[in-house]
């Protein structure tokens, strides 16, 4: 704990030490999140030294004992799918980052950020969100400074007046608002009317859940089956009485490609912050930004040109490789319906290929190696 | 229909009182159109008095700093049905004075995001 503290300060203090701080930092990340899936491998106990245990696990195996649907999950009236418990919720975000905080950027961290924002704890971890937060509102300041002095020049010039000076004052003052950007500094604590509602004693109560994106509760209920609810359960309660395979085609494009990626060992989020379907993280968010954008993309599909440019500049812009990945149907739509129907899920998923490109803008001054 | 409105109203209140740390949020039917209503904890654009130059615009939100939300459900897999028209039905139902309006988008994925809608042109914003 001690490091991890000293760890997160530094990073703000001192830039320049960076590298190191973050080395520190991506070793207690790899112990936190030594798992990638929900799924932990136990050994098998030798026979002749713990000839007992052995036995046990035999029998556990054999008669599968130990239940691997272990996570509760609520289906809301608006669809969304969420885990509400506490260690279900934690379970699922160290293994493989499933899930969405509901009052989180992604990690359901709210109860504990919301703590330390009362000051209920000791511990006064400085949290991402915060430092985002108090750098955006330093932003807005330093773009409203910089405009009146924009439009005081432009009264300057319609005027004819040339003052160098001026300038020169613009240039430092704004510089300092720069640098100021830069230092963080904690901001002082208010309690308001609706945080009352929350303490208990010396607490805070939990408001949030975690909250599943369809294509990844499906693939926690069917390829490392972990949620209580089965299969077909889920799929009914995602589509209601499709009528045909145009009802159905969407969401299970985008399971087959979020199944591909997960089971290549990339960490899949949601895009949608970025106009596409998928982003992959080598690792997890914790670890390093994702470095693909991933788009879905029916194998027929042809969309006009600037749709493609479009969606690639709002990628790139993001310093993301945009890939299009193309999901071909192997039989007719009505022979997939009917699988469907028959909730013949295996055989439906098993009848789509996946088709990669990768859409990159070449710029000829820019890329000459 | 209506308590999936509320349901999702909830969702977008508790998300502005308890993530973006708004005050004085409640929640407004202006007739079919249900509204969250509240104070940002801080200002949310400088562009507020951009267009001073040109004077039908210079106020876009009223005075008391508050904010007008209007909640919408998306799916990753299936269409929202919203529309220019379905807009353009809200603009209708809301207030003259209130120029700006910030729908409140609920992602499948657990996501709340935000977006200015304005009524009629808009210099663009400045970065």
């Amino acid at each position: 704990m001690l490091i991890s503290l000293a760890c997160l300060v530094t990073i703000y203090e001192d830039r320049g030490r960076q590298v190191l701080t973050m080395s520190k930092r991506s070793h207690r990340n790899q112990l936190q999140y030594k798992h990638a899936l929900p799924i932990e491998a136990q050994p098998v106990p030798s026979v002749w030294k713990h000839p007992f245990q052995a036995f046990s696990w035999i029998l556990d195996w054999a008669m599968r004992w130990s239940e691997t649907r272990i996570i509760d999950v609520k289906i809301n009236q608006l669809g969304q799918i969420l885990v509400c418990d506490q260690w279900q919720m934690k379970y699922l975000w160290e293994h493989g980052f499933f899930g969405t905080g509901q009052l989180s950027r992604s990690e359901p961290n709210w109860q504990a950020r919301t703590m330390s924002r009362l000051q209920l704890n000791d511990a006064d971890r400085i949290n991402l969100e915060h430092v985002t937060d108090v750098r955006r509102r330093q932003r807005l300041e330093f773009k409203k400074l910089r405009a009146e002095f924009e439009a005081k020049k432009l009264e300057m010039r319609q005027k004819g007046i040339v003052d160098e000076q001026f300038i020169e004052q613009e240039r430092l003052f704004l510089k300092n608002q720069r640098d100021k950007e830069l230092a963080f500094e904690k901001d002082s604590m208010q309690i308001r009317d609706e945080d009352l509602r929350l303490i208990e004693g010396k607490s805070v109560i939990q408001l949030e859940s975690l909250q599943l994106m369809p294509v990844e509760a499906i693939f926690l209920s069917y390829a490392v089956p972990v949620l209580k609810i089965t299969l077909q359960q889920l799929m009914v309660s995602l589509v209601l009485e499709p009528k045909s395979f145009q009802d159905i085609k969407k969401l299970i494009h985008q399971y087959v490609a979020y199944h591909h990626y997960r089971s290549k060992g990339w960490c899949v989020r949601s895009g949608i912050k970025f106009g596409c379907e998928y982003l992959l993280y080598r690792r997890g968010p914790p670890f390093q930004h994702a470095e693909y954008g991933i788009m879905v993309l029916d194998a027929n599909q042809s969309n006009d040109y600037t749709w493609y440019s479009s969606a690639a500049r709002v990628v790139g812009g993001a310093k993301k490789q945009f890939v299009l990945c193309y999901v071909e149907q192997l039989i007719p739509e009505d022979d997939l319906m009917e699988l469907w129907k028959q909730s013949k899920y295996d055989e439906l998923f098993r009848n789509f290929k996946i088709h990669e490109l990768l859409y990159k803008r070449w710029v000829a001054g820019k890329n000459r190696d | 229909m209506v308590s999936m409105n509320a349901a999702l109203c909830d969702v977008v209140y508790t998300n502005l009182v308890y993530q973006q740390l708004w005050t004085e949020t409640e929640i407004i039917n202006f007739e079919d159109v249900p509204i969250v209503c509240g104070k940002p904890s801080h200002r949310l654009t400088n562009d507020d008095n951009d267009n001073d130059a040109d004077a039908s615009n210079s106020e876009d939100i009223p005075s008391d700093g508050k904010e007008y939300v209007y909640p919408i459900l998306m799916h990753q897999y299936k269409n929202s049905g919203f529309s220019m028209k379905s807009l353009d039905h809200i603009f209708s139902r809301l207030p003259d004075m209130i120029k700006r309006l910030t729908l409140g988008i609920v992602n499948d994925d657990g996501t709340v995001v935000y977006y200015f809608i304005y009524k009629g042109l808009r210099k663009p914003k400045k970065n």
